[in-house]
């Protein structure tokens, strides 16, 4: 390993360059220019702010209430409660007493800590205030949705009071929930893009479909306690078009709400 | 609603100088890259002081951090006047977006974070339309640019031109990971976040970097 070597690693693990690398790099050429690379060009130290800036920011003064996440969660976590709500006590799924139970249990909770993971890696900001890294936020995406298929897959039965739809009616059961699901998760999804709105300066369009991943499992949630189709084929595709959709519009506006 | 912010905390700003037309002072640059984690209280009470409605405090903040920001897009961009404008456009957006700033934070990655992407978004419009038009659609003269020093200017002018060439022709992470771990008050960790990556990920694409520029330099590794 040679001295040029220790500089490069140094300056690549954010080092200074102490001791020897330092008299090393005020010697080799090739170190010194590399010492300099990115550095930053010499500081005006009286920097003012231009006219136009300033009247720019004039207009929009004021006070303004700082970020909280637990104020950003509330809006969406309302909202899908309410939808909850709505379900159980307006339109319940017709087979709801005979499913109570571990398989009920399993599902409901899954599908309520996959939105409640995506609302918090939306929401929270970390120690330095900017959130999870782009390759949490990629995990999430990609990991959420398998994780609901697995367990619709496994936990989806027949009881009496269950319907399994033959025919035409497996699209039009599919066409319904995935309609109703998406309506719901839209609702959960415009609160949660409003109450985080210009927050994510880092990969906001990430941060979209997460968010959008996110409310589409809050609709499959409100499918999961409204729709009385045991079929687990319809369970993975119907109930989970929202959150596909949900992840690609999230993508889509993302960039555009999402970054300041 | 004004906050008084404490004298202590104004008087210790990097760059700030009460008064106005305060004589430039370049800062010396030296072979040790500014590299340290240090967390600036300073900074964060200011930004503080905006969020609750003290404009004075927000002109502060654009005083001691716009130099710097200034540094980062041009390291970024490659051209002064774009810097320039960038910088502009990124301390806007710092005011609009000041809501979204949570309290208790580091004001540093979150300030460069939007810098970063304001410079993402201008790359990606200069691709869709590369060039700027005036009102009457014509084709502008190139503006002059202003000479400023900057940490080249003390190498021989071939090998600052092979290592600004250089870090232009660098893929676009590994440039960034270098510029951000020379952003003066930001550390590995706080650069990474920056980035969105882990620090692990940003020190790997800085190392590969540094790998490319010294290949390009041509110079013979001593001992």
């Amino acid at each position: 390993m040679s001295a040029c070597d220790d500089v490069t690693r140094a300056l690549s693990d954010g080092a200074p360059l102490d001791g020897a690398l330092r008299e090393h790099a005020r010697a080799c050429p090739s170190c010194a220019a590399l010492a300099r690379a990115g550095a930053a060009p010499a500081s005006r130290a009286e920097e003012r702010m231009p006219d136009a800036l300033r009247a720019a920011i004039a207009a929009d003064a004021g006070a303004v209430e700082p970020f909280s996440p637990w104020r950003a969660a509330a809006a969406p976590s309302a909202l899908t409660a309410l939808l909850l709500v709505f379900a159980l006590v307006r339109a319940p799924r017709r087979d709801l007493s005979g499913q109570l139970g571990a398989a009920f249990a399993l599902a409901a909770s899954t599908f309520a800590g996959l939105a409640a993971l995506g609302l918090a890696a939306v929401v929270h900001r970390g120690a330095r205030g900017l959130g999870p890294t782009t390759a949490q936020r990629i995990a999430y995406a990609s990991l959420a949705l398998p994780l609901f298929a697995a367990v619709t897959l496994a936990t989806t039965r027949a009881v009496p009071g269950s319907v399994i739809p033959v025919g035409d009616d497996v699209a039009r059961a599919f066409v319904h929930c995935a309609a109703l699901g998406s309506a719901a998760a839209a609702l959960v999804g415009a609160g949660l893009f409003a109450a985080v709105r210009r927050t994510s300066p880092v990969a906001p369009a990430l941060a979209g479909a997460v968010a959008g991943v996110a409310s589409g499992l809050a609709g499959a949630l409100f499918l999961h306690l409204a729709c009385p189709v045991a079929l687990a084929s319809h369970g993975v595709l119907a109930h989970g078009t929202p959150a596909v959709l949900g992840g690609v519009v999230g993508a889509l506006l993302g960039r555009r709400l999402l970054a300041p | 609603m004004e906050l008084a912010i404490p004298r202590w905390c104004v008087a210790s700003l990097p760059g700030y100088h009460p008064g106005a037309g305060g004589a430039s002072v370049p800062s010396p640059w030296t072979i040790e890259p500014a590299l340290t984690s240090r967390r600036d209280d300073a900074l964060d009470a200011l930004m503080a002081a905006a969020v609750a409605g003290d404009a004075r405090a927000f002109e502060a903040l654009y005083r001691a951090l716009a130099p710097r920001v200034r540094g980062f897009l041009r390291n970024l961009s490659g051209d002064d006047r774009a810097a320039d404008d960038l910088t502009q456009t990124t301390f806007l957006k710092i005011h609009r977006a000041r809501a979204s700033y949570q309290l208790g934070a580091p004001v540093e990655p979150w300030v460069f974070a939007i810098a970063r992407r304001t410079f993402l978004d201008h790359r990606r419009s200069r691709r869709r339309r590369p060039e700027d038009l005036s009102h009457d659609g014509s084709v502008p003269e190139p503006a002059p640019v202003e000479e400023s020093p900057d940490g080249f200017d003390r190498l021989d002018p071939q090998v600052a031109d092979t290592l600004r060439a250089g870090l232009e022709s660098l893929p676009d992470a590994q440039r960034e990971a270098i510029v951000l771990l020379k952003v003066e008050g930001l550390s590995v960790a706080d650069a990474a976040q920056v980035a969105g990556v882990t620090p692990g990920a940003l020190k790997v694409r800085a190392h590969r970097g540094y790998e490319a520029l010294r290949k390009l330099l041509g110079v013979r590794r001593t001992a």
